[in-house]
């Protein structure tokens, strides 16, 4: 409780006593210490049909209303308090002109709310929650109470986005934000650490091609995506790879880089090409070589020799795919089912600020 | 593993987050439409999280007694399953064996 100044009252009354008006006085002062953002015990002493009456110490018994009891929904203040117990509030508003203050359990709970998700993205937790929405953006799920946002490119299914809904999903943080009431969350940075842990560089791996972009191609190597550079793809130049690629393509490539902090997995078959523009040539003899040339890349690694990848070519490459962002404002409360499936060659690396709802409604 | 999968009748429920190093517990209150966090998670080994959640559960006297023993209870199972099979178990494996227990995240 803030220190009232009670001794400069004193003080002035020392002359003529302590008189019941200084005393009213003195609980006014006192009461107008109750300041929304304080915590308070409070007992219930009535229940009303659409809240009810607490009393904190204050002149006048405080309320609740019936959606500040909960971050759920509640229809019947009976489901969460019962009369004469006592309870912790949180002072929502100040008086109002009846000198009543109004209070809620739902701004604890999203404190708690809060400090839990602190809590496991300092573990750099999995947690698994269920997609309740999609938008343009992206998915929505609730972790620990809170409404979390699941960017498109940090979306790793071949279902459309739409399909997720429903769907329990592994999800890492990416952001946990109260300030700013942000919380952002990543599938694919889930699934790749999963699917790293099975992985090592110069392992030679099956995969299918995803999508195609003009910087490179995204390559499905059971069940996560790793982007296949068009400066990896073979020592020949390619001025795009469409050239050399079509959706759906089987092909054999090598894991040169895993980055689990960003969830990328960068491939190359340049690497695995016996002779300098193979890819182009003779693709079926690249395959066919592929595990022979990958022991090859595994020696020169060992050997130290780091020309075999320079690592600048690997830098501003951004792994996040298939993002379609539009840039129309939106209202973030309104949530629609939009999924575009049209391969645009958006290419965001940074999330597009507007889209990500908040995370407290 | 959320809520969803699990059979809850009591007000409360315990909350697990199963990782290499600890165990984490917190409880959860439930009501008709969902559950909302009513404490912090408690790290065991890392501190003596057992303690903690009876210290915060102790603090709220709207908590029955029998309901804080129950969730104490099922809090001392959890931690005694962690320690002896937590290394070879996963959350998945974990929530079976306790499936009034809600399982929320793993390493």
């Amino acid at each position: 409780m803030p220190m009232v100044s009670q001794t400069q009252t004193l003080n002035n009354n020392n002359n003529i006593g302590f008189t019941h008006e200084d005393f009213a006085a003195l609980l006014d002062q006192y009461d107008y210490h109750f300041s929304p953002g304080d915590i308070v015990a409070g007992t219930v002493f009535s229940m009303e049909p659409r809240g009810a009456l607490i009393d904190i110490g204050a002149k006048t018994a405080a309320y609740i209303p019936v959606q500040e009891l909960s971050i759920n929904r509640v229809d019947d203040p009976k489901e969460v308090l019962q009369s004469n117990e006592t309870r912790e509030f949180f002072i929502l508003t100040d008086e109002n002109e009846d000198g009543q203050l109004t209070l809620s359990i739902r701004r604890i709970e999203y404190m708690r709310a809060w400090q839990r998700v602190r809590q496991l993205q300092e573990e750099d937790a999995t947690v698994y929650s269920n997609v309740f929405a999609t938008n343009r953006g992206g998915a929505l799920v609730r972790v620990e109470g809170l409404r979390g946002f699941i960017p498109g490119s940090h979306i790793s299914a071949k279902d459309t986005k739409e399909d997720l809904v429903g769907q329990d999903l592994p999800l890492k943080f990416l952001e946990v934000d109260e300030e700013r009431n942000r919380l952002v969350l990543s599938h694919r940075r889930a699934l790749v650490e999963r699917k790293m842990n099975g992985l090592e560089v110069s392992q030679v791996v099956i995969g299918s091609v995803r999508g195609i972009k003009p910087y490179g191609a995204f390559i499905d190597i059971g069940g996560v995506s790793g982007l296949l550079h068009i400066s990896e793809i073979s020592h020949d130049h390619i001025d795009t790879p469409h050239s050399v690629f079509n959706v759906n393509d089987e092909l054999k490539v090598m894991i040169i880089d895993l980055d689990a902090e960003r969830g990328r997995i960068s491939l190359s078959t340049k690497q695995l090409e016996p002779e300098p523009g193979d890819m182009l040539k003779n693709r079926d003899l690249v395959f066919e070589k592929a595990e022979e040339m990958a022991v090859k890349f595994r020696e020169k690694l060992l050997a130290g020799d780091t020309t075999t990848i320079d690592p600048a070519e690997l830098e501003g490459i951004s792994a996040e795919e298939d993002v379609t962002i539009e840039n129309n404002p939106r209202d973030d409360r309104e949530i629609v089912s939009v999924v575009s499936n049209d391969n645009t060659d958006s290419h965001a690396t940074a999330l597009d600020e507007e889209l990500i709802p908040s995370a407290v409604e | 593993m959320e809520a969803v999968e699990t059979k809850i009748d009591s007000r409360f429920v315990l909350k697990v987050v199963w990782l290499d190093k600890d165990v984490a517990l917190a409880v959860d209150y439930v009501i008709s439409k969902g559950t909302s966090p009513l404490t912090a998670y408690y790290f065991w080994p890392r501190s003596d999280a057992w303690q903690e959640l009876k210290d915060e559960l102790d603090k709220k006297n709207w908590i029955t007694d029998n309901e804080k023993i129950q969730l104490l209870n099922q809090a001392t199972e959890v931690i005694n399953f962690w320690q002896e099979k937590g290394r070879v178990t996963t959350m998945l494996q974990a929530q079976q064996k306790f499936p009034q227990v809600v399982f929320s995240g793993t390493n």
